[in-house]
């Protein structure tokens, strides 16, 4: 049987009268590179959210590598990386050195510099750059920071909520690649948010499909199509319950 | 929980205005305590110094504990193995560091001044007051910053500048409700929202009004409540009624914190002491100069040795519009003028005067001058109108004017500058003529100050700004 690195069962979240996220059931194998697709404001942030220990259930419950995100959210938080969009912008006075030897002394990692170094080098961060403030850094560099920071301490689990928002095409083709790479190398089981189907087609073999708080699609993502316009097609279908493809296919 | 605490408190300072912000106002805080040694330095800078600075740190406390949750720096936090309660209170430790540190970054200019005057009754209360004032300040400040999660700093910075102008404002309306007589009105009580006024009123001492509270009792048990209420309420809704970024509160937890939010407000109110029938003790031992803002019409002049009599006279206090005032412990030379009530067509067959100093002030006569002083009067034209009425009420058009040289020599300071000390003039004469001997009785005052105080309360407060332009500029050289 096939060891499970995240497994959630009816997770809910409610806001007041508004439930965001409804009874959703995922299970992600460990070593796997899992997408999570969904429009603007279907859920997956929230998701991530819960799934991350920021961010209660109201109802349902998810374990990771074994440990409840509710009951024991210091364990799970050993566990994992979060990369969401911007949070090192919020740092913007400090240096890349300094912004992720904060984390590796609160995370408890020995050798703080070295290991540092090792983490900024692994996402390709130039060497003249790490002594510079975060807040004159391009959009494509704080990226890398931020998924420096999550790889500190070897996470046995990278949360990426939608990670390549705001870059241009080669700025987004590079993380990708570096997605790929430390998937490979570093083993990581990694969870890609994102509403870009072409990024979830490109990087995830198992995907899972979110709309309007409920999952809709659970399964390999050759399954919704054989090429990008057809997976496309049946995500729409999915996401808003039209048949765009055979309208298309019906115009052309 | 140390880690964090560290970390916290190295990334406070990493701001890019941080080092610079520090800079600044501790050369404001340098300057004003330098430039009120030619003042009252307890009532100019002492007031800004060690109760509206220190105040500030109710936004400060409030803008740090909501910035993290603002601009989302928890959610990395909160995803590293770091427990919501350790950062919680490690955070509150940074605040109170820094709190400390500005009490600390003041000691050295309170140092000046003690070395130079020694510790007047109001500095020992405000060394008590300013600590009092820092803590209850952050707790307020992070029960502020707790109840707002948001993505933006400005509503709990902006609810932290209103309750700080609160309590600050509420300080002088109880001084003045004391002085009036209202301290035990409705207005009264509603001053003891403010935990500033209770914890002057605890301390027993005032700025400006005359009466304390006769017990404190309840006064001391307001001010714990809203330290320690405000710390807890803050802890609690933090760590049980929030998430990292989200309330949770359910409808019974709401109700509580309501609760808790009144009771800070009305429990002083409704409880503190005001029963206000107890001689404030004195701030120092300045003495008291009643008429000290008169001025004109008065009989006596300080003018420098052989100088003209002013022109327009004449203040109480004498040497007003003399920069710098008369330094204390070194004699200075000056002619003391007495205007007489007597025209200068009379004749004066006797003239004794009595000049005294009071308070510490030495003054020196030279021998002979008083003894001959008859023979050396001098004569003044005064204004129709202006001049001083003979014994029989007429004014004098021109009068008669004693001039007395005198060595001034103040001592036993209890300011570092804007020492004030009184002068009695009396003076005995018997015009030609007439049977009757006339007195008359004259009270002014001459202000000193400590000479090479400025020099050393500016050099000494000068310090620790350039350290902090240094770093700043070490900073700014690292990270370009």
């Amino acid at each position: 049987m096939t060891e499970l690195a995240l497994e959630a069962t009816g997770l809910t979240r409610n806001f007041g009268s508004l439930v965001a996220v409804n009874e959703i059931n995922l299970k992600v194998e460990k070593g796997q590179l899992y997408g999570f697709l969904g429009l603007n404001g279907a859920g997956k942030t929230t998701t991530i959210r819960m799934l991350t220990t920021l961010l209660p259930p109201t109802r349902g419950s998810a374990k990771l590598w074994g440990h409840d995100i509710a009951s024991d959210p210091l364990a799970v938080r050993k566990l994992i990386g979060l990369v969401s969009d911007e949070t090192s912008e919020s740092q913007s006075d400090w240096t890349a050195r300094e912004y992720l030897a904060y984390f590796a002394r609160i995370r408890g990692v020995e050798n703080v510099r070295d290991t540092v170094e090792r983490c900024l080098t692994s996402v390709g961060l130039a060497e003249r750059f790490r002594g510079k403030l975060i807040g004159t850094y391009s959009t494509g560099m704080k990226r890398r920071v931020e998924i420096a920071r999550a790889l500190l301490g070897g996470p046995k689990v990278l949360f990426l909520d939608e990670p390549t928002r705001g870059l241009d095409l080669p700025a987004k083709r590079e993380t990708w690649k570096l997605l790929r790479d430390l998937a490979s190398s570093e083993a990581v089981t990694t969870f890609l948010s994102s509403h870009d189907a072409q990024e979830i087609r490109t990087l995830c073999t198992q995907i899972s499909v979110i709309a309007t708080g409920k999952l809709v699609f659970t399964g390999r993502a050759q399954e919704l199509g054989a090429d990008l316009d057809a997976f496309e097609d049946r995500l729409v279908e999915l996401l808003t319950g039209r048949d765009y493809g055979s309208q298309r296919r019906s115009n052309s | 929980m140390l880690t964090l605490y560290k970390e916290e408190l190295r990334a406070v300072m990493r701001g890019r205005f941080a080092w610079m912000g520090v800079a600044i106002v501790l050369l404001g805080l340098g300057g004003l305590a330098a430039v009120a040694t030619q003042d009252s330095w307890l009532d100019g800078y002492g007031t800004i110094g060690y109760f509206l600075a220190p105040v500030c740190f109710l936004p400060l406390a409030a803008g740090m504990i909501a910035s993290p949750r603002a601009n989302r720096f928890v959610e990395s936090v909160f995803t590293a193995p770091v427990d919501r309660q350790d950062w919680f209170v490690a955070r509150i430790l940074v605040i109170l560091t820094l709190a400390g540190a500005y009490y600390l970054a003041i000691a050295p200019l309170a140092a000046v001044y003690v070395a130079n005057v020694g510790m007047p009754f109001l500095l020992n209360r405000y060394l008590v007051w300013t600590p009092g004032i820092l803590l209850v300040c952050v707790a307020v400040g992070t029960l502020i910053g707790v109840l707002f999660i948001g993505r933006s700093v400005a509503p709990p910075v902006a609810t932290g500048v209103g309750v700080m102008l609160v309590y600050a404002v509420l300080v002088p309306l109880q001084e003045l409700l004391v002085t009036r007589g209202y301290g035990a009105t409705a207005t009264g009580h509603v001053a003891l929202i403010s935990p500033l006024v209770l914890l002057k009123n605890g301390l027993g001492f005032t700025l400006a009004t005359s009466a304390i509270p006769a017990s404190t009792t309840m006064t001391w048990i307001c001010l714990c409540l809203i330290v320690v209420g405000s710390f807890g309420l803050a802890a609690w809704i933090f760590l049980r009624a929030q998430g990292v970024e989200s309330w949770e509160a359910s409808p019974g937890q709401r109700m509580v914190i309501a609760l808790g939010l009144a009771a800070l407000v009305l429990v002083p109110a409704l409880f503190g002491d005001t029963n206000y029938n107890k001689d404030a003790p004195p701030q120092n031992n300045a003495p008291d100069i009643p008429g000290l803002f008169l001025r004109g019409g008065g009989t006596l002049a300080l003018v420098n040795p052989n100088g003209p009599a002013p022109t327009a006279c004449c203040d109480t206090l004498l040497n007003r519009d003399q920069w710098p005032s008369l330094p204390v412990g070194q004699a200075t030379r000056q002619d003391l003028l007495l205007f007489l009530p007597v025209d200068s067509k009379q004749r004066l067959t006797r003239l004794e005067i009595q000049v005294k100093g009071q308070s510490g002030l030495d003054i020196q006569v030279p021998p002979g001058a008083l003894s001959d002083i008859l023979h050396n009067l001098e004569t003044r034209i005064y204004p129709p109108g202006i001049g001083p009425a003979d014994a029989a009420g007429h004014r004098v058009e021109t009068g008669w004017v004693a001039r007395i040289p005198i060595s001034l020599i103040p001592n036993q300071p209890w300011d570092i500058g804007g020492i004030r000390y009184p002068i009695d003039v009396s003076a005995t004469y018997l015009v030609d003529g007439s049977a009757q001997t006339n007195t008359i009785n004259a009270r002014a005052a001459v202000e000193a100050h400590m000479p090479n105080a400025l020099a050393e309360m500016a050099g000494i407060g000068a310090v620790l700004p350039l350290l902090c332009f240094l770093a700043m500029f070490a900073r700014w050289r690292q990270t370009r």
